[in-house]
């Protein structure tokens, strides 16, 4: 007997958060550094596992360069713990590219998504 | 609906599992047997509930709660699903004519271990369409045991599915998916007839899963007949279900609703 589909455990994909409000760069990364404040050292990494180099500034940098994030408010209510090594997705404002937002933390099973 | 973690079982359950998928199979064949234009669908309910309790299995499928508030928990001891029925067709009254197709679906229980399967059968000479939407579906049954490998995932599964059927020019309702299977019919995980390899869990040794592709020949959208079970496409164009219950093993897939 077939099993009706319920979606509550399906990982929101990009589209589902980022719904019609200010445009959002959604990129993963590996946490490197775990900072005060829920704050983060995030090493972005491309949708095939390569290192993502994101120029903040005007000078192109040799070191992909980590984006200091922070946790997002509904995961910090959530308490959901995020180490170094985990793999998180995160949002950028296209504004600030040196800051991030982290929405999701990606189990092992999870990784490399799309 | 269905949470919890994925759990693999042992040899023995996977025996046991075998044991239960014997008894629906020879249920289903007895059915199989029986169908041909003029036969009731409730007369093969009746066929196979009385196999079934024969055979010292639990028909699993009698009083599964709907989904839904307010809906009578499930009154067969098999879905009988008629041309445009996807799944979940209520056995009944209704007669069999020459040219109908009919999903047949029917769970055991037997001393505590689930099987679930379908198969859709043609009743006397069917359209050539109809023909042809059958043996698409019950080859991607096939391609979807045989991406039922341990270290595989679930994505593989429904990939295979989606590839064998939109090459083929038909649609794969997404509105139901196929189950873990073990001492109750619907456990983790979910297993969708779409998606993407290497995604979802993974497959382990010991994992048994209800894989059921489900198949229109035109709209994949779904309506409910107000029997609040019956689930018809919404084109009324025909629709196919067939369905196994696997256990993945490091030996490959092994079919558990299969006759002795």
């Amino acid at each position: 007997m077939a099993s009706p589909r319920d979606r509550t455990n399906d990982t929101p994909t990009p589209a589902d958060e980022s719904s019609s409000k200010t445009p959002v760069i959604e990129i993963e990364g590996e946490v490197v550094d775990s900072l005060p404040n829920t704050m983060f050292l995030v090493k972005p990494i491309g949708p095939n596992g390569q290192p993502l180099r994101i120029q903040t500034g005007d000078d192109a940098e040799e070191e992909p360069k980590a984006i200091l994030a922070h946790l997002a408010g509904k995961m910090r209510l959530r308490f959901i713990r995020v180490g170094v090594g985990d793999r998180v997705r995160m949002q950028l404002s296209p504004y600030d590219l040196s800051r991030g937002r982290i929405t999701w933390r990606l189990r092992a099973d999870q990784r490399v998504e799309r | 609906m269905m949470s919890g973690s994925i759990r693999p079982k042992t040899a023995e359950e996977i025996e046991a599992m075998g044991a239960s998928g014997r008894v629906l199979a020879g249920a289903l064949n007895a059915i199989e047997a029986a169908v041909e234009p003029g036969v009731t669908t409730g007369a093969l309910n009746e066929i196979a509930e009385t196999y079934i309790r024969d055979h010292g299995g639990i028909p699993s499928f009698l009083g599964v709660p709907a989904a839904d508030p307010g809906i009578e928990p499930f009154p067969g001891a098999i879905c009988a699903s008629v041309n445009d029925a996807i799944v979940h067709g209520i056995p009944g009254s209704a007669v069999l004519r020459e040219g109908d197709i009919i999903g047949l679906d029917c769970g055991v229980i037997l001393d505590g271990w689930h099987s679930d399967s379908a198969r859709t059968l043609a009743v006397g000479e069917i359209s050539p369409d109809a023909s042809r939407l059958l043996d698409v579906t019950r080859a991607a049954l096939a391609e979807a045991i045989g991406a039922s490998v341990a270290g595989g995932h679930i994505g593989d599964i429904g990939a295979a599915v989606q590839k064998l059927v939109e090459e083929a020019g038909l649609t794969i309702v997404r509105r139901f998916v196929g189950h873990g299977i073990g001492r109750t019919m619907h456990e983790s995980p979910q297993v969708p007839n779409f998606g993407r390899p290497g995604g979802g869990p993974a497959l382990l040794p010991g994992t048994t899963l209800a894989i059921e592709p489900m198949v229109n020949i035109g709209s994949a959208g779904v309506v409910f007949d107000d029997d609040g079970w019956t689930a018809r496409t919404d084109d009324g164009a025909l629709s196919a279900h067939f369905e196994h219950t696997v256990a993945i093993t490091d030996a490959g897939p092994r079919i558990l609703t299969e006759a002795a």
